[in-house]
């Protein structure tokens, strides 16, 4: 591998990861309207996704689990009251 | 054409306006809000597996064991929570779904999804100028290895955890269009890779549509058998 290829490599991982983190807003900007429509659905999908996202960079970068650390139970906590809130409404409503 | 609807208890079809089902006497419209629960815990336990195995391999544990194991864990904590809940799943393994023309069908429609998921995939790589290595590279071209933890496997346990104890679950909780979302979303979120969410969510929404379509479970699995088959033989043969 030529230095020029090395760098062309190193540059696509940097593009790669910046589009990850690009798609992964889009889907939490989706999901914050699919909400509005249906808060359950939409709640359960967003909390397994940000589960998974917390393990994954934790993985990666174990650092990142202490960082923003109450921001991320709030989050958890916060989609847990959404799912509970929602079914209760669902089975009022039933 | 419309879907008939199917009780999720027992798997038989409602009759037109009937209120109950006429098999097992469960309420058509009724909630139960565990199901919702009980998906989310199934799913962090298999996400767990998922994290040990990306921290083994992240100390240099070999690929090859990563995935062997990796796998048996995950088929392992499947098959154990099915034992415990087998109503959820039991029925639709009893029904073969589909006649020899509808998997005659599944195998046919097998290329054309591969063919979608293969230019996707390149695309990425083309557009980024990143390679992703290949799962027999990865096993060091043990292609007994990938056989097992690629097309044998993963449509047994995820077809059973996805399609059948947490797409069950779901059904006796929430409407039909959100367990397919959910169901979908949790099964392309297992595979830890943001860019194989466009591929895996319509997947898991195709074998959510064939489960649902068929109310058994076999035409899904041959789907997914059919279709890692594909990704196996793609990269063995250098097709894609």
């Amino acid at each position: 591998m030529t230095w020029a290829q090395v760098q062309a490599h190193d540059r696509g991982l940097v593009t790669q990861q910046l589009a990850i983190n690009l798609g992964l807003a889009a889907v939490f900007l989706g999901l914050w309207f699919w909400a509005k429509k249906n808060v359950l659905a939409a709640s359960v999908v967003a909390l397994l996704l940000f589960i998974t996202v917390v393990a994954i960079n934790g993985v990666l970068e174990p650092g990142t689990l202490y960082q923003g650390i109450i921001v991320k139970i709030f989050f958890v906590a916060a989609l847990v009251k959404a799912i509970s809130a929602a079914q209760q409404e669902r089975k009022l409503a039933a | 054409m419309t879907l008939e609807e199917r009780c999720p208890a027992c798997g038989a079809a409602f009759k037109p306006d009937a209120a109950f089902c006429a098999e097992c006497g469960r309420k058509r419209h009724e909630i139960e809000t565990e199901g919702v629960g009980f998906s989310i815990k199934l799913y962090i336990a298999l996400l767990g597996v998922q994290v040990l195995a990306l921290i083994a391999s992240k100390v240099g544990a070999l690929p090859i064991y990563v995935f062997s194991y990796g796998t048996g864990a995950l088929a392992l904590i499947t098959f154990a929570t099915a034992a415990v809940h087998r109503g959820l799943v039991a029925p639709q393994y009893r029904r073969v779904g589909f006649g020899p023309l509808g998997y005659l069908l599944v195998l046919c429609a097998a290329p054309v999804v591969l063919a979608l998921v293969a230019a996707y995939v390149h695309g990425l790589e083309r557009a980024f100028g990143v390679a992703q290595p290949g799962y027999l590279e990865q096993l060091g071209g043990r292609v007994d290895v990938a056989f097992g933890v690629l097309v044998i496997a993963p449509p047994l346990f995820e077809e059973l955890a996805f399609r059948g104890l947490i797409y069950g679950a779901l059904a006796k909780s929430v409407r039909r269009s959100e367990v397919y979302a959910i169901s979908s979303f949790a099964f392309a979120m297992l595979h830890l890779s943001v860019p194989s969410l466009l591929t895996h969510i319509p997947l898991g929404l195709y074998f959510c549509w064939l489960r649902e379509r068929s109310g058994s479970m076999y035409p899904s699995m041959f789907a997914h058998f059919c279709h890692n088959l594909g990704v196996l033989l793609a990269e063995l043969y250098g097709w894609a």
